[in-house]
């Protein structure tokens, strides 16, 4: 489990500095800036104008790279949101509500157009607002933002894509009048890393899918947003529609959850997601999350070790990747461990860090100083704990002195707890761990993601072997997999990728598109959860406690057995359980006899549910355009694993709810989960025993479903209080079954590219 | 046979030989081609690109390879290798110039030091000699017995070229006779180092033909094979078929040189071939072998460009480079 070499006693030649040769692009080749940009003062921008703040608040935007000032930049507060949420609701009541699919299709091929000629200005703002290499800027950057316009106009037209394939539920709204509508006024939170991207993939969908978007970036890197604006406004895109509201960091939840707001969707660390997911809890906002986690880099010995080190430096390094980046833990098989360190740190000395503007640099500065002096403080620590630590040597000249720079650094030994490990906004910092077999890989892996929550991360896996690198994309518990590729993909899967919607496309802009919101942590509920602290201590407590804990562990050792049966044998057990519920009608009081015909045509019904969703789909597809058609050498196969989230809490939802209790158990079970169920208060315990007696008749394996008895609530509470759930379910009625199987699967999407 | 190969190998059978191989490590196309796009945007400016357009020049092999080359032909290109620029006389003499063997003589004779006739005529720094290669073993598609490849290289030798050019035998390699192939490279080698006393050994480059070995796997394998077998250069392409060379078998070639001299201590150049006509293109393949081998490559030695066509462009555009830019100061 130790990685040497770090602190290296070997010095790593530079590939130039080694015979003091000069290097071949020595010479400074700065991109030109464009006259008056950026202004040297930004105001709000409200219903298509340019205003001062209501507060009067300014804040300087500097340079990353210099520390210099480049603009002077208004600063919005509650009352400066209320006018743009306001003007924006106009806006959208006008024109863009009730315009047809065609014509907004119209509207954002126009802004496609324009942002497409204006690309080399949008980069140079994104270069010198948040520190991206403008080369980076202009070549991925600036052009993903115009294809993405096309995508989005594409949308715009048939904002509601058929679902997946093989889908086994037809979803009702689907044919009544009353399907996915726009949401009406979304206010977009783009994050302060990578603004222009995390920017373009929630205003875009946004608009297409019919709705009016207030943006609130930080007042820290704003510029991008406010020019964007600009270009929105040139393309003629209905004034007042996209609003611009520079606001405080530590301000943002608050101001974005507020009357007239109907759907915030938030890009950042999982911590500021929860806080507005907090906020929003209770409102009428709903909220989607596309929270920036960090995942974890695999690599096998067998990898092509080039291409893996040049996708490790280009994704977890120079931060290609962001919001989603597979770092910044890299995770090595320690045969090869000491090469693949040899070759990262050559690739890391011929890394040109320096000036954005330079069309030959790398690496640019980090976006703010107090980030950059965190991730310095954790270096020291974790160096003062006996980690090694490897940077390449300072530019010729050394580094500027103001600014926000961070040399390109490797980490080794470290503990596996380390803050650093669980940091995704920490700069050009690579953590490297060994391993030295793929079970192994898979429970470091597993507990670096698990503990930054589940579900959301991503990861890069890199083997020759294609059987071994699906083998591990399909069991780490991620939303999404690159294999054998790590820094091309403008991550944004249409398919469903587990929580964080924001990614998912024009669908998480629509009601009803997504599934339902709160379930940014594997949990799918409606209202508030009881908490088992608020239980009281004494022996009830700990008989309710130790019967939690016996049966969630049982559920745990039933999952995997369950799970893998044949989806037709699972069926067959439903039915089973069916016919048994029929023969003990009578003994079931918790039960109305009017209620019973429905519990039992549930379990017959779904018992052919289990064969019918799709384990592994897959299609060709573009990352770069979020996966709607292909535009040639970048075609992806693009493979949505579907797999069972394990031990699932099902809650009733209330008195007298039994009936749907047993529906949403019955589906979770054919899909290959183990449930944990509460009975709701009121239950006899004779029909919780011969429902259990039912069960264990019908011939599910044991310990796979425990019935829990619950009179005052503290079952729910304490099993909730269990920390080996993978998911907690509210019981839905049956109209939401559909998003109850997309809920209560992890969807992994993997991406591989094509290659001889 | 490089003296290191012994530890390298158990023996030179096809079995040993293709487990060696199997044991390096693989390359991703998919990768390989994004890596190669991200490097094709950096771009030497300035003060660098005059001197990165000088390297050009003194990279150049200089090439005639068509059936109907004369003497006259072979002339020219002589005294355009000399003076590339006639308008600038300190303009880099190129490396090299490239012909068929039976074309040898000639070329030598054109690139004779001019032995000045008044001591006052003599300048301090004579031009680096433009040496000549020849391309040998029955080029371009190295389909003749052994024998007669052996001894088109010791005519070529014997006529005085300074380099031979030589071409594996792609069939033996895609067939998997890869002792076969180091053989080959092994005999040639001897030839160009059975050279006279006085005379210095005879550098080979060994043409892989990336073209034809169908994906990076196997040009990986196959550079490896030709510097197993002594190679002193690998070169991309004949020039004669399509795709001749490209940036993605350059970066895989350069990736196996650079480990190769991780491995045994020994620098072994590359030469791309083919299809480079403008200083562009060439710039490109500039920063791909500094990026991917080092700076260290950036030299006549190490690493040359094989074309007919480019350096009538990258004269202009050295020209263009160091006239001062307008609004640039002056």
């Amino acid at each position: 489990m130790t990685v040497r070499l770090v602190p290296d006693p070997r010095d790593v030649p530079s590939p130039a500095a080694a015979e003091g040769l000069p290097r071949l692009c020595a010479s400074p080749a700065l991109v030109p800036r464009p006259a008056g940009l950026p202004a040297a003062g930004y105001g709000l921008v409200i219903g298509g104008e340019e205003v001062e703040a209501a507060g009067g608040a300014t804040a300087e935007v500097c340079d990353p790279a210099t520390g210099e000032v480049l603009s002077q930049v208004a600063v919005g507060d509650g009352r400066d949101v209320d006018r743009a949420v306001a003007a924006t609701r106009r806006a959208w009541q006008d024109s863009w509500r009730f315009l047809p699919g065609f014509r907004r299709a119209d509207h954002l091929r126009r802004l496609a157009t324009e942002l497409d000629r204006r690309g080399d200005d949008l980069a140079v703002v994104e270069s010198l607002g948040a520190g991206t290499p403008v080369t980076w800027a202009r070549e991925v950057e600036a052009r993903l933002v115009a294809a993405r316009a096309v995508a989005a106009a594409g949308r715009a037209d048939r904002p509601t894509l058929p679902r997946w394939p093989g889908s086994p539920v037809p979803s009702p709204e689907d044919d009544g009048d009353d399907g996915p509508g726009p949401f009406g006024v979304v206010a977009v939170l783009p994050g302060d890393d990578a603004p222009l991207r995390t920017l373009a993939e929630a205003v875009l969908p946004a608009l297409a899918a019919g709705n009016g978007v207030v943006v609130l970036p930080s007042r820290r890197t704003p510029l991008t947003a406010l020019f964007l604006a600009g270009i929105a406004r040139d393309a003629g895109l209905p004034a007042g529609l996209l609003g611009v509201v520079p606001a405080a960091d530590d301000d943002l939840a608050a101001l974005a959850v507020r009357d007239g707001v109907d759907l915030v969707a938030v890009t950042g660390p999982a911590e500021a997601c929860r806080r507005v997911a907090g906020t929003a809890a209770g409102t009428r906002t709903a909220m989607t999350a596309r929270p920036v986690v960090a995942g974890v880099t695999v690599l096998y010995r067998d990898a092509p070790l080039d291409d893996a080190v040049e996708g490790v430096v280009g994704g977890v390094l120079a931060g290609h990747a962001l919001p989603l980046r597979p770092g910044p833990v890299l995770l090595v098989q320690e045969s090869v461990a000491d090469e693949v360190l040899d070759r990262l740190r050559w690739r890391m000395t011929a890394l040109r860090v320096g000036d954005p503007l330079d069309r030959n640099t790398d690496l640019g500065p980090m976006t703010s100083a107090t980030r950059r002096d965190r991730t310095l403080r954790r270096l020291d620590a974790a160096v003062a704990g006996g980690a090694g630590r490897w940077s390449p040597a300072p530019p010729p000249g050394g580094w500027p002195e103001r600014g926000c720079w961070l040399p390109p650094t490797l980490v080794t030994d470290l503990p596996p707890d380390d803050p650093l490990t669980l940091d995704a906004t920490g700069g050009p910092v690579l953590v490297v761990r060994t391993f030295r077999t793929p079970e192994e890989c898979l429970a470091l892996a597993g507990g670096v993601v698990r503990s930054r929550g589940a579900g959301a991360g991503c990861a890069a896996v890199w083997s020759e072997k294609g059987s071994r690198a699906l083998w591990t994309a399909s069991r780490l518990p991620v939303a999404e997999v690159w294999v054998g590729t790590g820094d091309r993909i403008g991550p944004s899967a249409p398919a469903p990728s587990g929580p964080g919607c924001v990614g998912r496309g024009v669908s998480s802009f629509l009601r009803g598109g997504c599934p339902p919101d709160g379930v940014t942590d594997g949990h799918l509920t409606d209202g508030d959860l009881p908490r088992g602290d608020a239980v009281p201590d004494g022996p009830a407590r700990d008989a309710v406690r130790n019967a939690v804990r016996d049966a969630v562990a049982a559920a745990r050792s039933a999952t995997p057995a369950w799970d893998a049966l044949p989806a037709a044998d699972r069926g067959h057990t439903l039915h089973r359980v069916a016919a048994e519920l029929t023969r003990n009608a009578d003994r079931l009081p918790g039960i109305s006899g009017e209620e019973l015909p429905a519990v039992v045509a549930a379990w017959t019904g779904l018992s052919g549910w289990g064969d019918a969703l799709p384990r592994v789909a897959a299609v060709l597809a573009d990352p770069a355009t979020g996966g709607d058609g292909r535009s040639g050498d970048g075609v992806h196969l693009r493979t949505t694993v579907t797999a069972p989230l394990g031990v699932v809490a099902l809650l009733a939802p209330g008195p007298g709810s039994l009936p749907r209790l047993l529906g949403a158990l019955a589906l979770l079970l054919v899909i290959g989960n183990s449930c944990v169920a509460v009975a709701p208060p009121g239950t006899p315990d004779t029909t919780v025993a011969a429902l259990t007696e039912a069960l264990g008749a019908a011939g599910a394996p044991s310990g796979l479903v425990t019935l829990l008895p619950d009179r005052d609530g503290t079952t729910a509470a304490l099993l909730l209080d269990h920390s080996e759930l993978d998911a907690v379910v509210t019981a839905p009625d049956s109209r939401a079954w559909p998003e109850l199987v997309l809920a209560a699967c992890r969807h992994t999407t993997v991406w591989q590219p094509l290659g001889r | 046979m490089v003296p290191a190969s012994g530890s390298l190998v158990s023996s030179l059978d096809d079995a040993s030989l293709h487990r060696w191989l199997r044991g390096l490590p693989g390359v991703d196309e998919a990768g390989l081609v994004a890596r190669a796009a991200r490097l094709s945007t950096r771009v030497p400016e300035g003060a660098s690109r005059v001197l990165a357009l000088d390297l050009v020049i003194r990279l150049t092999d200089l090439t005639t390879l068509e059936g109907s080359d004369t003497p006259a032909t072979v002339r020219a290109l002589c005294a355009a290798a000399r003076r590339p620029d006639p308008r600038d006389p300190d303009c880099p003499t190129v490396a090299a110039v490239c012909v068929y063997g039976d074309l040898v003589p000639v070329a030598v004779e054109a690139l004779r030091p001019v032995v000045p006739l008044r001591a006052a005529d003599a300048t301090d720094q004579p031009p680096a000699p433009v040496r000549v290669a020849a391309v040998v073993t029955a080029f371009p598609s190295g389909r003749a017995s052994s024998a007669v490849r052996l001894a088109d290289t010791r005519i070529a030798v014997l006529a005085g070229a300074d380099e031979v050019d030589m071409v594996i035998d792609r069939g033996a390699f895609l067939g998997g006779r890869y002792g076969l192939v180091v053989e080959q490279v092994t005999a040639v080698r001897e030839i160009c180092h059975a050279v006279p006393e006085g005379r210095k050994p005879v550098r080979l480059k060994v043409i892989l033909e990336t073209g034809e070995l169908g994906d990076p796997d196997a040009i990986r394998d196959a550079s490896w094979l030709a510097m197993l077998g002594g190679a002193d250069m690998i070169k991309t392409s004949t020039g004669k078929i399509s795709p001749a060379a490209t940036p993605e078998a350059a970066l895989v070639m350069l990736a196996a040189v650079r480990d190769w001299a991780t491995l045994t201590g020994r620098r072994v150049g590359v030469k791309v071939a083919g299809g480079i006509r403008t200083a562009a293109d060439a710039l490109r393949y500039l920063v791909l072998a500094e990026e991917t081998a080092g700076t260290a490559w950036l030299e006549p030695d190490l690493f040359r460009f094989g074309a007919s066509g480019l350096l009538r462009d990258v004269v202009r555009q050295r020209t263009a480079a160091r006239r001062p830019a307008p609004g640039a100061g002056w």
